[in-house]
C-alpha cells in the first residue's frame, strides 16, 4: 500500500550551504508528526520541500506515490494545506475572506463559490473559534487571532494532509492547545498532519511520532520517549534537562529543562 | 460585495456620461440635439427624425464628431482602461501601492521602443511596427526590473523601486540620445518630438482598431488572474501553498501589462500617474479584492483620461496643454504624499 506523503534521499542547499541532507521519510493518515529540533535545523526547508515550495537539488517527494514535482500547484494545494510562520497582512482583507481564499485550489478563475464552500468556511471558523470576529479586518487583528485564522484557511482546503510551521509561536497557552488539540482530533479523523514545533513539552504531548532533526539530518525518530531522551536533549538542544515519564500514562513524557550547556 | 458592484454600474454610467459629453463639447459648437440625431441616425432609429426643424445636421457636423471626436474620447478611454488596470496588476503582483507603469520605468521603455522605432524608419513600414517596438521596450523594462528585484521567488521592494527609477532614467537619456541624434534630420525629429509629446490630439479610427485588440484581450486575460493576485497579496508562500502557481502568474501577469502598456504608449505616448493613483485610491474605496478592483480601475482610468481631456480641452482649449502634462501634474504630488504618508510624516 502507497504511503500519503514520503520523501526519498532529499537533498537542498541554501546559499551554497548545505540545509537539507539525505532526508527520507514516510508518512500516512491518521498521524500526528512533529518536527523538532534547534533553531537553523531545517525544519521549516523540510516542510517547504515536502510540499514542493522549493525543487530539492537530489531526491523526490511524493504525493501517493504522485512526483511533487510533476504536479501542478493546484493539484498539490487540493492534498496539502500549510499554516505559516505569522505572516503580516497590510491589507484590508476580512476575516472571512482570507478564509475562503483556502477554497480557491478547488475553484475555477471565474467561478464564485457554492452554497457549499460557504459552507466549508463556515464550520473552519467555528473550529477555530473565530466565527465571531468574521467580519473583522484581518490587518487589525492580534498575532494570535491572525494564526488562527490562518488555520481556518487552511482546513478550509480540505486537504488529506496539513503541514504546519511553529504553529502555537504566537499563540498565548489557551489557544495553543486548543490548536494541538482540533489538530490531534483531524488526525483522528483520518488528516495527516506535520507540524514543526518549537515547544518540546507540547509536541511530546500532541504528537504520535516525533523526528529530530540537526543540521538537516534526521537524527532521531520515534515516539516521544524514543526520541525525547537525556542524551538526545544533551547531545541536539545543548540542555541538561530531566525526562519524566508520567506515572498514569506510560507513553507521555514532560521535560525539565535545568540548565543550558 | 454589493457595494462594489454598485459602484461598478455607477462607474460604467459616469464614464459613458463622460464619453457623450467628449463626443458633444468641444472647441466647435455643435448641439446636442444634433449629435443625439447623429447617434440615433448611425444606429439606425429614425424616432428623432419627428423634429428635425429645429437643428440641421450639416455633413461638416457629422465629419467633426466622427472623426475627430469620437475616435479621440474612445482612444482616450482605452488609453486609460489599459493603463489603469495595468498599475492595479503591478501593485498587486509586487505587493506594492508605489508601482505603477511610470514608476518601474516600463513606460519609458515603451516610449524608447517607439522613438527608435520612428528614428529607424521602420515605423513606416506598417502600423504593427510601432506599438510592436514599443511593446518589446516595454517587456524588456519589466523583465530587466524584476529580475534585479528578485531573489529566489521573493521581491524586495526597495529594489523594485530604485531599480524602475534607474532603468527609467536610462530610458529617458537613451530617448533624448535618439532625438539628439535625429535632429539634422528634420523630417524624422519632428516626428519625434510630436509623438513624444503624446496626448490625444488628433487620434483617429486607425489609433482605436491598434489599441481595441490589445485593451480587449488584456483586461480579459487579467481578470483570469483575480483571485491569484488576491492570494499574491499575501506572500508568495501563501499564494502558492493555495494552488496559484506564483512563478507562472508573475510571467503571465507581466507580458500582458507589457503589451498593454506597450500598444497604449504606441497609440497617445507616455501619460504618466494614471495607473498609479486610479487603482490606489479605487483601493482604498472598494478593498483590495481584484475581482472588483481591476474592472473598477480599468472603469477609473478611462473616466480620468476622458475626463481631463474633456477639461482641457473646455477650460484651456487656447492653451493646447498636453494630457500627459496634465496627469503628472495630478500623479507627482499624489505619489509624494504616498511616500511621505508611509513615512509616518502625515498623519490621517
Amino acid at each position: 500500500m502507497s504511503l500519503l506523503l514520503e520523501c526519498q534521499k532529499l537533498d537542498f542547499s541554501y546559499q551554497k550551504k548545505r540545509v537539507i541532507s539525505d532526508v527520507t521519510l514516510g508518512f500516512d493518515e491518521n498521524e500526528f508528526v512533529g518536527l523538532i529540533g534547534p533553531n537553523g535545523a531545517g525544519k521549516s526547508t523540510l516542510l517547504n520541500l515536502l510540499m514542493g515550495l522549493h525543487p530539492p537539488e537530489k531526491g523526490q517527494a511524493y504525493i501517493s506515490e504522485h512526483d511533487i514535482a510533476q504536479l501542478a500547484r493546484k493539484n498539490i494545494a487540493r492534498n496539502i494545506s500549510f499554516v505559516p510562520q505569522d505572516v503580516s497582512i497590510e491589507y484590508a482583507f476580512s476575516v472571512r475572506e482570507i478564509v475562503a481564499m483556502g477554497r480557491n485550489p478547488h475553484l475555477g478563475a471565474f467561478q464564485v463559490e457554492s452554497p457549499s464552500d460557504l459552507d466549508i468556511i463556515d464550520r473552519a471558523m467555528k473550529k477555530t473559534d473565530i466565527l465571531t470576529m468574521a467580519e473583522r479586518r484581518v490587518d487589525q487583528l492580534s498575532g494570535g487571532e491572525r494564526q488562527r485564522v490562518f488555520i481556518a484557511r487552511a482546513l478550509a482546503q480540505e486537504t488529506p494532509i496539513l503541514l504546519l510551521d511553529e504553529p502555537t509561536a504566537s499563540l498565548d497557552l489557551c489557544h495553543q492547545l486548543s490548536l494541538l488539540t482540533l489538530v490531534r482530533q483531524l488526525c483522528g479523523e483520518g488528516l495527516l498532519a506535520i507540524a514543526a514545533l518549537h515547544d518540546l513539552n507540547l509536541a511530546a504531548r500532541f504528537c504520535d511520532r516525533l523526528i529530530l532533526l540537526d543540521q538537516g539530518i534526521v537524527v532521531a525518530q520515534g515516539t516521544p520517549i524514543e526520541v525525547l531522551t537525556k542524551e538526545n536533549l544533551y547531545r541536539y538542544f545543548s540542555i541538561e534537562a530531566e525526562v519524566e515519564v508520567s506515572a498514569l500514562d506510560s507513553t507521555q513524557v514532560s521535560i525539565k529543562a535545568l540548565h543550558s550547556v | 460585495m454589493i457595494l462594489s458592484r454598485r459602484l461598478l454600474i455607477a462607474m460604467l454610467l459616469v464614464l459613458l456620461g463622460l464619453v457623450l459629453a467628449g463626443i458633444t463639447f468641444g472647441p466647435v459648437d455643435i448641439s446636442v440635439h444634433s449629435m443625439l440625431k447623429l447617434i440615433a441616425q448611425k444606429f439606425g432609429w429614425n424616432a428623432f427624425s419627428l423634429n428635425t426643424s429645429a437643428t440641421q445636421l450639416r455633413p461638416w457636423m457629422e465629419n467633426i464628431i466622427v472623426e475627430v471626436r469620437m475616435p479621440r474620447v474612445l482612444v482616450g478611454a482605452l488609453a486609460g482602461a489599459c493603463l489603469a488596470i495595468s498599475g492595479a496588476v503591478m501593485q498587486g503582483m509586487f505587493r506594492n501601492p508605489l508601482a505603477s507603469p511610470s514608476i518601474l520605468g516600463v513606460s519609458s521603455g515603451a516610449s524608447l521602443g517607439a522613438i527608435l522605432a520612428l528614428y529607424l524608419g521602420f515605423a513606416s513600414i506598417s502600423v504593427w511596427i510601432l506599438p510592436g517596438f514599443a511593446f518589446i521596450g516595454a517587456g524588456l523594462t519589466l523583465w530587466l526590473v524584476y529580475r534585479i528585484s528578485s531573489q529566489r521567488g521573493t521581491i524586495a521592494i526597495g529594489t523594485l523601486l530604485l531599480s524602475g527609477v534607474a532603468i527609467g532614467a536610462l530610458n529617458t537619456a537613451l530617448s533624448s540620445l535618439i532625438l539628439a541624434l535625429s535632429l539634422n534630420n528634420w523630417e524624422v525629429g519632428r516626428m519625434i518630438v510630436y509623438w513624444t509629446m503624446g496626448g490625444l490630439e488628433g487620434r483617429t479610427w486607425e489609433h482605436f482598431w491598434l489599441l481595441l485588440p490589445f485593451a480587449l484581450f488584456g483586461i480579459g486575460a487579467v481578470m483570469f488572474f483575480a483571485r491569484s493576485l488576491d492570494a499574491l497579496l499575501l506572500g508568495e508562500t501563501h499564494a502558492s501553498s493555495i494552488g496559484v502557481d506564483v512563478l507562472r502568474t508573475r510571467r503571465y501577469l507581466l507580458l500582458i501589462t507589457a503589451l498593454m502598456v506597450g500598444a497604449t504608449v504606441a497609440v497617445c505616448g507616455s501619460i504618466g500617474f494614471v495607473g498609479l493613483v486610479v487603482p490606489h485610491i479605487l483601493r482604498l474605496v472598494m478593498g483590495p479584492h481584484h475581482r472588483f478592483l481591476l474592472p473598477a480601475s480599468a472603469l477609473g482610468g478611462a473616466i480620468t483620461l476622458v475626463g481631463a481631456d474633456l477639461f482641457l480641452r473646455t477650460v484651456f482649449s487656447e492653451k493646447a496643454i498636453p494630457l500627459g502634462v496634465a496627469t503628472a501634474c495630478l500623479g507627482a504630488p499624489f505619489f509624494i504624499f504616498l511616500l511621505v504618508k508611509k513615512r509616518g510624516l502625515i498623519q490621517l
